[in-house]
């Protein structure tokens, strides 16, 4: 059983791939949607992040979103071929993220019930 | 008409007027309507402009003697998905800061969080980031 | 007695919405339909916008010549595509919005691609277990 904020719990938590091909570099947008995740999140529904592209520019170490999204109890996973063609090696990124293949996000994504969204 | 309700979601605006014209996002959320069962649309980041009532922008443009009258219209696009009962939100703490308030929207926009909006996101089968 | 038609599904269905040679995201669309290719599942791909670029005939099957490389054999992204299609034949579909490809003068698709008007997009989706919207038209 998942709870809400308040203690009430959710009746039916849901999960959730949130996939962020953005940087936070690129402007606002990005942690605006990392937001979205934590608000999932703590509204007591499972939350992964998958950060692809230039997405995985917010797991360079110190990008509050994901403190809190650690806080809010979601996983955020950085996409290795991202981050290799970044020359982000996994020791340099954040410890609240763990560096996976496309395949567990292909994974996630076909498990039952997990929705996708893709910003 | 199927059952599949969609949020559209549009941080991105203003992606070609030459170009562009009449299909723009905002007439895509238009044209998809019939099919679907339901559809509502949230604006953010620089996209909330897209809800501010105005009337001072002309969509035409000259290049010397060719003149285009057919740009995109937002605000009468926007005020159309509303006429047609689709449930236009905009965000409230981009709005602000753009100096905008919730005066300043086309009536009918609900002002809100958006980032809150995220915990009714399992109301929709699809949150699509246009 | 009348028959009825069944009409098949599949596992995934990616719509491609953002332009190539604008990021990474159509490398990720490819490699996120083969990640689920290769557990066996069936993938569908709309293209919209200039998606539809990717699968022109005046591609050719190569990229222009490399000059400091004239040698070299790069294969275009419609030689890609249609590879990946013969890999996977019956478990990998690449479809074309017909609005999409008109609007930006991209009509001359690769035979291994089907079109379909955007009328029928809903029903698209409908016709797969999970549908992953990637916008950035």
């Amino acid at each position: 059983m998942t709870v809400e904020g308040d203690g009430r719990p959710v009746d039916d938590p849901s999960r959730y791939l949130l996939i962020e091909s953005q940087g936070t570099w690129a402007g606002p947008n990005a942690g605006r949607f990392l937001d979205d995740a934590r608000v999932l999140a703590e509204a007591g529904h499972e939350v992964r992040v998958f950060l692809v592209q230039d997405g995985v520019f917010a797991a360079a170490p110190g990008v509050p979103q994901l403190e809190r999204l650690a806080k809010a109890g979601a996983e955020v996973w950085v996409d290795d071929f991202s981050a290799a063609q970044r020359a982000l090696a996994a020791r340099s990124l954040s410890p609240h993220v763990t560096v996976v293949g496309m395949d567990r996000a292909a994974e996630l994504l076909m498990s039952e019930s997990c929705r996708a969204v893709w910003h | 008409m199927s059952e599949y309700r969609v949020l559209g979601v549009i941080d991105r605006a203003y992606r070609g007027a030459v170009e562009v014209q009449f299909f723009d996002a905002l007439y895509g959320i238009l044209d998809f309507r019939a099919q679907l069962g339901a559809v509502a649309l949230a604006l953010r980041g620089a996209a909330v402009t897209l809800a501010v009532d105005e009337d001072i922008y002309q969509p035409v443009v000259e290049f010397g003697p060719v003149r285009m009258d057919t740009l995109p219209d937002y605000r009468t696009s926007v005020r159309q998905l509303i006429t047609e009962g689709v449930p236009v939100m905009v965000d409230e703490p981009d709005l602000r800061a753009l100096g905008f308030g919730p005066d300043d929207v086309v009536p009918g926009v609900e002002v809100l969080d958006t980032n809150e909006l995220a915990a009714r996101w399992p109301e929709y089968d699809g949150v699509w980031f246009v | 007695m009348a028959g009825t038609i069944t009409q098949r599904r599949w596992d995934l269905l990616l719509v491609v919405t953002a332009a190539p040679h604008s990021n990474d995201v159509i490398t990720s669309a490819l490699r996120l339909a083969q990640s689920v290719l290769d557990q066996g599942r069936t993938v569908r791909l709309w293209a919209c916008g200039y998606a539809n670029m990717l699968t022109q005939t005046t591609h050719g099957d190569t990229k222009l010549i490399n000059t400091r490389d004239p040698e070299g054999v790069y294969p275009s992204s419609s030689r890609v595509v249609r590879d990946m299609l013969a890999a996977n034949p019956g478990t990998f579909a690449w479809i074309a919005c017909t609005a999409c490809s008109a609007e930006r003068g991209a009509t001359s698709h690769i035979n291994e691609v089907r079109f379909r008007s955007p009328m029928r997009f809903v029903s698209t989706i409908e016709g797969a277990d999970k549908t992953v919207f990637i916008g950035g038209a």
